[in-house]
């Protein structure tokens, strides 16, 4: 079995989900060859998170506090452990930085590769070691590889040609494209240290009518702090994106090949997924971990089964549901309390049980309920808070605090009644929390992945 | 990295035994889309005004053309592949914009973080600190005239401390009066004389 995992990738930009540019050819003639779910949900919108739900199937506030510092416990038991019990061997190669064993997610891989905590490795560094573990297994072995990139996630410029290959041309600003970094951009400006500007630092909490408010106040007082940016830059930013999505495509592409020439295709299945998508200004801002927006919570799911018939699930599924579709193909049972349900019926052509919504939980202190009728999120309040049912019950709901919703607030009543009920049955947050190293933290911080003031 | 370059296509067996080759069939098949691309002309030739129109910070085209036929072949695209690292995540890398003013003050959040990093319980009192930020921005929704965002200092003294905290009960008092004020009903808990 391959799982790749393809960090910050959105669904929208791969032409098996719509686009039409051209972006993913590779990703495109793979997905011709397999089942496509259209609507799959991540739980979580960090790296970190996400995979800690992709590979125990909870939900982050089960696991650990949902803040950028988290790190896996050493329970509940993860794919990769359940795995080995069943004799697979399984090996993960990964690009670093959050996906690396200081944040325990190494746990349960007999073999695990990271360019270390505070890297940002791409499938440059995690694709040929694991394609060349794979091969080495001795014939007849089972074996599990997951392999990971950063190719699409921030800074978005990748090696030339591919990072300027979706380059619309010059921007209005002048800024040269090394100095356009999505992070330091809020609405219109690129700020030069935002998280310096005490004023800027306060707008971790998603884009909305207050945080354009105090934008304003403080680019003010920012002066030459701060650079304007027109259309032209912001298009640049979503062209410099795209190009990564077309450097991760190649890598792709080369790993399918590989197993298509070894002859390993033919008895291999092939998952390809994103830990989460990316907000391309649509609300302000670029990045993932302010926002539970569909663009960050929409995650391209595809999975090729040797035999299965290729075809698109328009049913809505959830990342945490790979971990049961993963141990059912290999026949394995999964540990107790996982909340994910396997997708091996739709795999087949049958159809899956409907769901009421889809629960996810934000890096910046935001917990959302996407459900048919549009999605209600409630932020301001670490979701996994032990406040957080109380204070949810009590906001107004046309407070601030719901402000990033779709559905309006005369709807909204019904929907927070369902995320209540949704949020009390998991299990509560550990006590006792295992921390990444300041060092890292710092290090995070200074990428731009700041956490809210609590 | 020219050098790097030359290296990997004239010496094929010093590239990383666990890296494949430029002339690997596989890549070459995962890499002809992107040559296409380059090839905005379609006449089946990428010349070195297509691949200039996509240069950044990579070699010359006449450091590609390996065989200086005029042309960027499948090989050479694939050469060009291998040879240029993308890991850039060194922070320090991040920003070309931060050497434009002075060093900026201490980050505001400096000690949150720090506590978040250490663990332990004064977690409970950064998520009360997180409570009581939150209570303020659902007062100031409802009467814009109160201060947004709130003092900082009120919550830093908060964030050591817990919900019995004579400072924190302070700050819950005055958070539920605001609260009824607005014609909002308080959360239960909090305030704990309340509660007797």
């Amino acid at each position: 079995m391959l799982l790749v995992s393809i960090d910050t990738l959105r669904a929208d930009h791969l032409g098996a989900y719509g686009d039409t540019r051209g972006l993913s050819p590779n990703l495109d003639a793979f997905a011709r060859d397999a089942v496509v779910f259209d609507h799959a949900w991540a739980q979580a919108n960090t790296t970190v998170l996400s995979h800690a739900s992709l590979f125990t199937s909870r939900m982050p506030s089960e696991l650990t506090r949902v803040a950028s510092s988290s790190v896996l416990p050493k329970t509940p038991p993860t794919l990769a452990e359940v795995l080995s019990v069943y004799g697979y061997a399984t090996g993960g190669f990964t690009g670093g930085g959050m996906l690396d064993p200081c944040r325990g997610l190494d746990r349960g891989f007999g073999t695990f590769r990271s360019p270390g905590c505070t890297a940002g490795g791409t499938f440059y560094d995690s694709a040929p070691p694991a394609l060349a573990w794979l091969e080495a297994q001795p014939a007849g072995t089972h074996s599990f590889v997951f392999v990971h990139g950063y190719d699409v996630h921030e800074p978005y410029l990748k090696p030339s040609p591919w990072g300027r290959l979706f380059d619309p041309g010059d921007g209005e600003s002048g800024l040269i494209p090394e100095a356009l970094q999505p992070h330091l951009v809020f609405g219109r400006h690129l700020f030069r240290d935002p998280i310096a500007d005490p004023g800027i630092a306060n707008l971790v909490r998603p884009w909305d009518e207050h945080a354009q408010q105090l934008a304003e106040t403080h680019l003010a007082a920012a002066g030459d702090r701060a650079v304007a940016l027109g259309d032209g830059d912001l298009a640049r930013l979503r062209g410099f994106y795209a190009g990564g999505v077309a450097y991760a495509d190649a890598w792709f592409g080369w790993m399918l090949e590989r197993l298509r020439a070894s002859g390993r295709l033919d008895h291999t299945v092939v998952i390809v997924l994103s830990d989460h998508g990316e907000t391309l200004g649509e609300d302000g801002r670029f990045g993932h971990s302010h926002s539970l927006a569909d663009a960050v919570t929409h995650v391209p799911l595809m999975i090729r089964v040797p035999g299965a018939t290729p075809r698109h699930v328009a049913e809505d599924v959830e990342l945490v549901d790979v971990l049961p579709t993963v141990l059912e193909l290999a026949g394995a049972t999964p540990p107790a309390g996982i909340v994910g349900s396997s997708l091996v019926p739709a795999l087949h052509g049958g159809a899956l049980a409907p769901r009421a919504g889809f629960y996810a939980e934000g890096n910046e202190a935001a917990v959302s309920w996407r459900t048919p009728e549009g999605r209600l999120t409630f932020a301001g309040v670490e979701a996994s808070s032990p406040y957080l049912p109380l204070l949810l019950e009590a906001a107004p709901l046309d407070g601030p605090s719901f402000d990033q919703s779709t559905v309006p607030p005369a709807g909204r009543a019904a929907l927070r009644d369902q995320l209540l009920t949704e949020r009390k049955v998991l299990a509560p947050t550990p006590e006792t929390l295992e921390r990444v190293d300041a060092g890292v933290v710092e290090a995070m911080r200074r990428r731009g992945y700041w956490e809210k003031q609590q | 990295m020219i050098l790097a370059l030359l290296a990997c296509a004239v010496q094929a067996a010093d590239v990383p035994a666990e890296r494949p080759s430029p002339a690997d069939p596989a890549l070459l098949t995962a890499l002809a889309p992107t040559l296409s691309r380059l090839d905005a002309d379609h006449d089946g030739r990428v010349v070195a005004a297509e691949y200039d129109a996509h240069l950044w910070h990579g070699p010359a085209f006449a450091d590609v053309d390996l065989d200086h036929d005029g042309m960027l072949g499948p090989i050479e695209l694939a050469t060009l592949f291998l040879a240029q690292d993308p890991s850039t995540f060194d922070p320090d890398e991040r920003n070309p914009l931060a050497g434009l003013a002075a060093a900026p003050p201490p980050p505001p959040m400096e000690p949150a973080l720090r506590q978040a990093a250490a663990g332990g319980p004064e977690v409970q009192g950064m998520l009360l600190a997180g409570v009581m930020q939150w209570m303020e921005a659902e007062v100031h929704a409802k009467d814009p005239s109160r201060p947004l965002p709130p003092d900082p200092a009120l919550y830093a003294a908060t964030r050591a401390g817990r919900l019995d905290d004579a400072r924190a009960q302070a700050v819950f008092r005055q958070l539920r009066d605001a609260w009824t004020a607005e014609g909002l009903t308080f959360p239960e808990g909090f305030v704990l004389d309340s509660r007797r």
